[in-house]
């Protein structure tokens, strides 16, 4: 009876969850090929004239290398104050760290357009002193990201026996530096990864405060384009969400190959035998 | 010639005080073990010998240069941590290379100083494997192989044994013992387990509340414990109740002759300290038993076979009735059942009285 009862329920189970699978794929997918749909229409049918226009539209090009630059400039700037100043509270004031993730999380319970009153007149002196280049926006940026990459490099530095990792370097006699870049960076790859990809899909997505601070930027440009040419600006959105998912995927597949920890348990019998003998 | 010397060390956490005027030398080669309860202070010791604490007061020599307020990667100390340390991102071979790299040893001098430590260790042939496919006990040895590997002029070993299972553990303190006397290292391990610094040690200290109780042989430790904590704390001791009538301690209405009750005033409440191997059992109506010791009638609750002895309790049957452990050799020993009434005598090598 429990033979023929067991999978029962798991067919049940199954066709559950490939119902809320194809549900979650056409809520998120139909919009996708809507936009793909949109983007190849032309006159007499099938068109790829506006995909082809991106390479054609020096403002979208621009677009996409400040956005671009910015992302790029962004995540070194996060991942470079991050990573040092996490690793520094975990291993000597972990009494901060609370502190410290109040912080960091702060910025996603400020709407951007109270971060733009907010920083209007300090965007004033940064211009002054640095330029009006749009790639001043990165400070900006840093800061929105802070939430998202502080989590994942967080998780990444709890996830492993820092203090010992860094004790054993130093006894071996590395240096803060040599620790920090041949043991804690080397053993975050997935937090880093996860922490760059997420900055690089803010600011990629990013408009509120480009466009109120007067920059432009990509998806400024896509604004700007798409109310004279809503196919190539369709198609330059679709084209940078492809891109993410592309990030993601990268992303998953680093994961997928970096080794686990594993208890004595998982060795085999023979190799336990082997030790013990 | 001392090797490795503390003096004076004093550290606290707050208000307290893990280490108070803690002073230990030890020689070139040897090896020290340090034992004590949780937050005797044993570890912090350690941790202020490689740089990791740094000390309130004191300081600490090693090999005649003064290291106290040296980083740890000035020490030149080669570090076990109880805690798995292996670097995740290296295999073992790398694991055992990294210290030598940061020296700027040669790539193929340091590839074959590598093979020659993990030869040493036993796992020649796992030097391209990663922690995570190595066992407990094969990344302790990697990590041995890694501290020797710079070749350190102190080893220190952070309880590097307390996570693995007992075969292994037996077995991996064997090999450090060899390894450490092969290559002569001045070593100083800290554990908690008394059977594992009795075994391997040159000299053991005994530590409580941040000072040295004891540091002798091992043997000595055990056999003539110069504190009444040492006597409890190393292996297993019965306290029994009992109060001074001149040379003798009255236990249970016994009275047990003790030169060293005369140092102490008349009826004052002792505790009399006595291993349980000093604990003798005959039949009740046995006439083995000494005419210089006292014998007090018992009746055995349990008998437990270890092995080479069976511990035995009893329970004294006048008095308050305490419960005393004896090991008795086997087979003897396994001959005392249950509800059997015996007399116990305490052959007692070094009696130690402690008042209550």
């Amino acid at each position: 009876m429990r033979r023929t009862a067991a999978p029962r329920r798991w067919t049940g189970h199954s066709a559950l969850r490939a119902l809320v699978l194809a549900a979650s794929a056409l809520y998120f997918l139909l919009p996708l090929m809507a936009m793909l749909e949109f983007s190849t229409r032309g006159t007499t049918g099938r068109s790829l004239e506006s995909w082809r226009a991106i390479g054609s539209t020096p403002a979208m090009l621009a677009g996409i290398r400040i956005s671009l630059t910015q992302a790029v400039l962004t995540t070194a700037l996060v991942l470079g104050l991050l990573v040092p100043t996490t690793a520094w509270v975990h291993l000597r004031v972990p009494q901060l760290r609370r502190a410290m993730e109040l912080v960091c999380l702060l910025p996603l319970t400020i709407p951007a357009i109270v971060v733009v009153v907010g920083i209007a007149d300090l965007y004033a002196w940064v211009t002054y002193l640095l330029g009006d280049s749009p790639l001043t926006l990165t400070f900006a940026y840093g800061v929105l990201a802070l939430p998202y990459a502080f989590r994942a490099i967080d998780n990444g530095l709890s996830a492993m026996d820092l203090r010992t990792l860094a004790e054993a370097a130093r006894s071996l006699g590395a240096s803060w530096t040599t620790v920090l870049l041949r043991v804690m960076v080397p053993n975050l790859r997935v937090a880093l990864v996860s922490a760059a990809s997420l900055t690089m899909a803010l600011v990629l997505g990013e408009f509120t405060l480009a466009s109120l601070l007067n920059f432009d930027n990509l998806q400024v440009e896509i604004n700007v384009i798409g109310k004279r040419d809503a196919g190539l600006s369709v198609a330059v959105a679709l084209a940078s969400m492809i891109f993410a998912f592309v990030v993601l995927f990268v992303l998953g597949f680093i994961g997928r190959r970096l080794p686990s920890t594993t208890s004595d348990d998982d060795v085999p019998a023979a190799v336990r035998e082997e030790i013990t003998s | 010639m001392t090797h490795l010397q503390m003096s004076g060390l004093g550290k606290a956490f707050g208000g307290v005080r893990a280490l108070d005027s803690f002073d230990l030398d030890i020689a070139a080669g040897e090896f020290v073990s340090l034992l004590g309860p949780s937050g005797c202070g044993k570890t912090t010791a350690l941790r202020i010998v490689a740089g990791f604490e740094s000390a309130d007061r004191g300081r600490v020599v090693i090999d005649g240069q003064d290291v106290t307020r040296l980083t740890p990667d000035r020490r030149d100390i080669g570090m076990v941590f109880q805690a798995y340390s292996l670097f995740p991102n290296m295999s073992a071979a790398g694991n055992v290379e990294f210290g030598m790299r940061l020296r700027g040893v040669a790539p193929r001098r340091r590839r074959d100083r590598a093979g020659e430590l993990l030869d040493l260790v036993g796992l020649a042939a796992h030097g391209g494997k990663y922690p995570h496919q190595l066992s407990g006990g094969q990344q302790q040895r990697v990590a041995l192989a890694r501290a020797l590997a710079i070749e350190p002029k102190i080893l220190l070993l952070d309880e590097p044994l307390s996570a693995l299972d007992a075969k292994v553990r037996v077995n991996l303190r064997g090999e450090i013992r060899r390894i450490q006397k092969d290559l002569g290292i001045t070593t100083l391990f800290v554990t908690h387990d008394q059977e594992e610094a009795l075994a391997i040690s040159d000299r053991v200290g005994v530590m409580s509340e941040g000072r040295m109780e004891q540091l002798d042989v091992p043997a000595t430790v055990y056999r003539e414990p110069a504190t009444p904590f040492v006597a409890q704390f190393v292996g297993v001791t019965n306290a029994l109740l009992g109060s001074i009538e001149g040379s003798h301690v009255v236990v249970d209405g016994s009275r047990v002759p003790i030169q060293e009750a005369r140092s102490y005033r008349q009826g004052a409440k002792v505790r009399l300290l006595v291993r349980p191997e000093e604990v003798h059992l005959a039949e009740a109506d046995g006439n083995e038993m000494s005419a210089h010791s006292a014998k007090i009638l018992a009746t055995v609750l349990t008998n437990s076979f270890l092995g080479p002895v069976s511990r035995v309790t009893v329970r004294l049957d006048t008095g308050e009735g305490q419960l005393v452990l004896a090991d008795m050799p086997s087979p003897e020993g396994g001959g005392f059942a249950p509800g059997q009434q015996v007399l116990v005598e305490l052959r007692l090598r070094r009696p130690m009285l402690v008042e209550r």
